[in-house]
């Protein structure tokens, strides 16, 4: 095979490496630098076209990440503060994934697949820790907050126009996230979370229930949020 | 950077050598560009973590970004799969027969130096 042979037709490793070897052995009397400098950038070209799919997966991959784990939580804050990125965390959980591929290579333990559940286990804590449980603690404060200076006369009252006032829709209205196998739907998450929390104080304290009435109902208006009733006697 | 939405596909613009020479330059671009955002985004990591110095904190969203831009791109070659796979057939022809032009010159020199000896 010549390389003019090595230019009809497809392109794989095989041509490449007679193409190197044959532009190894040309000299300067054949081409001048200019048209060796084209030459070479066309081949460069050739072989970066010919297999896109292998180098775009190489430079997209973020397998890198699972030696900076320690990292995740503080990510994972910074992302649900703001409030531009909360509808971009797909592609950051899409990072996580790809690690997966690589435990999946390991030869310390007996069973890789070990390693890959440890791995996501430790992922889903650290998404329940630092994404699920702060936008829920964070809801409920708000419904507390706001019912308690309706029901407490005394209470100060927070003026709109010196403090800023949380938009907690962003995060009921979130776009489904996908973590592993699992979808997540952050407006179930709180729906979850409100209702297990009513129920329980609704129990511990029935003389209360009508607070958490109220911030059943204004769940229902603020954010659209339908918190399942308790249905508790009521004291 | 791959917005194909700009320059609409038709069969005619397959047989016009310069719109293949863009889309094989805009491919290019976005490889380069996800090698570099993950070369800069692992030696930002790794340089932290050799010093064992503690990142700041505003450093947190310029990582997000970079690992949100690696996948973007990574999303946006798989969803014009498709569409890149109907070029590259024609990018390497177009680019294969420029190379033979280039070397058929090559070879005429070299049969006229040799008809010389």
């Amino acid at each position: 095979m010549n390389i003019i042979e090595c230019y009809k037709g497809g392109y794989n490793e095989l041509r490449k490496t007679i193409i190197h070897h044959c532009l190894n052995l040309v000299n300067a009397d054949v081409f001048t630098p200019e048209e060796f400098r084209h030459l070479l950038h066309w081949n460069q070209k050739l072989a970066m076209v010919s297999s896109w799919e292998v180098m775009v997966r190489k430079a997209t991959r973020c397998r890198f990440l699972y030696w900076h784990r320690a990292l995740f939580p503080l990510l994972l804050q910074e992302i649900i503060t703001d409030r531009h990125r909360l509808n971009q965390m797909n592609y950051f959980l899409m990072a996580l994934r790809d690690p997966i591929d690589m435990l999946y290579n390991i030869r310390h333990l007996q069973n890789p697949q070990l390693a890959v559940d440890n791995y996501k286990k430790e992922i889903y804590d650290t998404f329940t820790e630092n994404v699920i449980k702060p936008i829920c603690r964070i809801t409920e404060e708000e419904l507390r907050k706001q019912i308690h200076q309706i029901m407490i006369p005394n209470l100060n009252q927070i003026n709109p126009m010196q403090e800023r006032i949380r938009d907690l829709t962003k995060y009921t209205r979130m776009n489904d996230l996908y973590l592993f196998e699992k979808q997540i739907n952050m407006g179930y998450e709180i729906k979850k979370y409100l209702a297990e929390v009513f129920y329980e104080m609704t129990a511990l304290s029935p003389h209360d229930f009508c607070t958490y009435e109220y911030m059943r109902c204004l769940a229902q208006d603020k954010l659209g949020i339908v918190v399942m009733s308790s249905h508790l006697p009521a004291q | 950077m791959m917005n194909s939405d700009t320059l609409k596909d038709s069969d005619q613009m397959l047989s016009n050598k310069s719109f293949l020479n863009i889309r094989a330059n805009q491919i290019a671009a976005g490889i380069k560009l996800a090698t570099e955002i993950k070369r800069s985004l692992k030696v930002y990591l790794l340089l932290f973590q050799e010093n064992n110095s503690e990142m700041p904190k505003t450093s947190f969203p310029v990582i997000i970004q970079a690992i949100e831009m690696l996948k973007a791109i990574e999303i946006e070659f798989k969803t014009k799969k498709f569409l890149i796979n109907k070029w590259v057939i024609l990018i390497n022809r177009y680019t294969c027969e420029s190379i033979m032009q280039q070397i058929e010159r090559g070879m005429q020199k070299v049969y006229a130096m040799k008809s010389k000896v």
